[in-house]
């Protein structure tokens, strides 16, 4: 493995006819740590990458990896390690599948079962992918990156279509390889997927990058709210509304736009409105990344403090699945998202 | 080093998958139903000249039977290593495979040369298996009416292998006519149709008149027959029809593989791979 090579993308413009995918996209990704590439569905990120392995040409700009361009690189799967959407000839095995670019890349064919080996597949090896799930698919698209024992790692998406213990696999996965000073890039458009498994951020959204730094300094000043929930909720929101204090109504309460319960429960307290619960919602990583990739032009206004609702919220704005802790409440924030899976 | 490294992984990605072998034994099986069954009512015709003619056969041109049977496996057979060419070009779009392959290998011009030696090697294979099925099976028809085979020949051996060399070439052409057109469905639709309907009319009516029977010469079933050397079609209605000579023929061939994969490399080849 040649070790410390970073990722370096600048000034990426990417046009496809009249639109515009990427533009101006600027950032590092470091050897030895995790980086999350984060953004909504049509942010841009597969574009990205795709300029980034050699796949598509780049209309202004340059990616490349430790300043040598994929096409240029002497060993390119010795080097680079990556795993774009999941695709396969469904009639060839695991194992051939693998061979195949074994051989292209002069790589010794022990290593095929190996890798297979490695992610879990040891005894799928001879069974055509055509008959393998979705998690199975991106396991074998792992085993793919791992072929050439690459310093650097580029994943789009790896998560997806996982289960939990999949989910678990990887992310112990991702940590091991930027133990072992290896750069690994992770696309993801959430957040809260990758969240335990990253260092470093980027993100980007309608092509444009956002943000780019530690994991931790992207807990912003979203500012902290209140939660506060009574048996009675009418009569609450009536003591809310009289205080003068913006709220949302979610599933299990008001969402207040207070960050001090104090004074939400005194609120209650002079209204003679009894409390079943009353705590301080700290702003979630998830909450600001989706403030950071909300509507730019909405200046000011990121949609998850968008206006709130004084009265009852039948099918108004949609009410939080939950609202523990870290949960971000309104979702419709991506309006690209098309539901998380 | 590298070149070498491209053709064997592209050679691998024939044989690992089912594809190559439903075709070779569907040519096969079809090679041996022609050049047998034929060959026998051939040889039949041939030995009993009495019976023909009171049955109202048409009395066959005198000519050694034996090439015009063991060439059916090029002159009806060429279409497997067209489509097999084709589709392993038109199946790499088709399963987005070209992303993992362009990864290992980014200089594309080195796996479209890749690809095209091995339908050119992948081509002479089916060659090989129905030559094998055609002189087997056309030979036991000939044999079995007494009639010479002409295996101890020079010539008959000389068919044989321009006949090889023919269905390597179409390897070679499928691949350039499916890196021109890489959606599968209309890559096969049109190797059907222009193989089985369009060529045989094209070269029917360019036969009428003689300023285009010298066009139609060049179409490349006439070309492949003309290498080959011997054809079912030469009897059959082409008669009068002069082929060109057995190396003209050949080069047809080859140049059209190479036009057709040199307009595509520099096309749907260069493009961006989502």
């Amino acid at each position: 493995m040649a070790s410390g090579i970073p990722i370096e993308v600048s000034g990426l413009t990417k046009r496809f006819g009249p639109v515009t995918a990427v533009e101006q996209l600027s950032f590092a990704v470091q050897p030895g740590r995790v980086t999350g590439f984060l953004g909504p569905n049509g942010a841009g990120k597969t574009t990205t990458l795709r300029v980034l392995l050699g796949l598509e040409r780049p209309t202004e700009g340059t990616a490349t990896f430790g300043g040598t361009r994929y096409g240029a690189l002497e060993h390119p799967l010795q080097t680079v390690g990556a795993a774009l959407e999941a695709d396969f000839h469904p009639g060839r095995t695991a194992r051939n599948h693998l061979a195949v670019y074994a051989t292209a890349s002069g790589i010794p064919k022990p290593r095929v079962d190996a890798v297979l080996e490695q992610v879990g597949l040891a005894e799928f090896g001879g069974r055509r992918v055509g008959g393998f799930s979705l998690g199975m698919r991106q396991r074998l698209a792992l085993a793919y990156t791992l072929l050439g024992d690459p310093a650097v790692f580029v994943l789009d998406e790896p998560i997806n279509g996982l289960d939990p213990e999949g989910i678990k696999w990887i992310r112990v996965f991702l940590r091991n390889l930027a133990a072992e000073g290896r750069t690994v890039l992770v696309s993801s458009h959430l957040l809260s997927e990758v969240q335990q498994s990253v260092d470093d951020v980027v993100i980007i959204a309608k092509g444009r990058l956002v943000k780019t730094g530690t994991l931790s300094s992207l807990e912003l000043d979203a500012a902290p709210r209140t939660i506060v929930d009574s048996p009675d909720r009418e009569a609450l929101r009536a003591v809310l509304a009289t205080a003068g204090l913006d709220f949302t109504e979610g599933r299990n309460g008001f969402i207040v736009d207070e960050p001090d319960p104090g004074r939400v429960g005194h609120a209650a307290f002079s209204g003679n409105v009894e409390l079943s619960s009353l705590h301080r919602l700290k702003s979630g990583l998830e909450e600001s990344f989706l403030t950071l990739v909300g509507e730019q032009d909405d200046a000011g206004t990121p949609p998850d403090s968008a206006p709130p609702v004084h009265s009852a919220t039948p099918e108004g704005a949609p009410p939080p699945d939950s609202t523990p802790p870290d949960s971000a409440p309104p979702v419709g924030n991506t309006p690209d998202e098309g539901g998380a899976r | 080093m590298k070149a070498w490294r491209a053709l064997g992984a592209e050679f691998q990605k024939v044989l690992t998958t089912r594809m190559w072998w439903l075709l070779a034994i569907l040519l096969a099986v079809y090679v041996a139903f022609m050049a047998g069954g034929l060959g026998a009512l051939f040889t039949w015709l041939a030995a009993n000249p009495q019976d023909a003619a009171e049955s109202g056969g048409a009395p066959l041109p005198s000519m050694d039977l034996a090439p015009l049977l063991y060439s059916f496996a090029s002159t009806i057979g060429y279409v497997f290593p067209l489509l097999l060419g084709a589709l392993a070009v038109t199946g790499e779009f088709r399963h987005k495979t070209l992303t993992p392959t362009f990864l290992a290998e980014p200089n594309r011009s080195l796996v479209l040369a890749a690809k095209f030696v091995s339908g050119l090697i992948v081509g002479a294979l089916l060659g090989v298996i129905a030559y094998a099925v055609s002189v087997g099976s056309g030979a036991a028809a000939l044999a079995g009416f007494g009639l010479e085979t002409s295996l101890d020949s020079s010539d008959t051996w000389a068919v044989i292998g321009r006949g090889v060399l023919a269905m390597a070439l179409w390897g070679g052409i499928g691949v350039g006519l499916g890196v021109l057109i890489p959606n599968q469905v209309a890559a096969v639709v049109i190797v059907i149709a222009f193989t089985q309907f369009l060529e045989p009319i094209l070269r029917f009516a360019a036969s009428l008149n003689e300023v285009t029977a010298n066009i139609g010469r060049f179409l490349p079933g006439a070309a492949s027959d003309a290498l080959v050397g011997a054809s079912f079609y030469s009897i059959a209605s082409f008669g009068g029809v002069e082929l060109l000579e057995w190396w003209q023929g050949g080069l047809v061939l080859f140049g059209l593989a190479v036009v057709l994969a040199v307009i595509g490399g520099a096309t749907t080849w260069r493009r961006d791979i989502s």
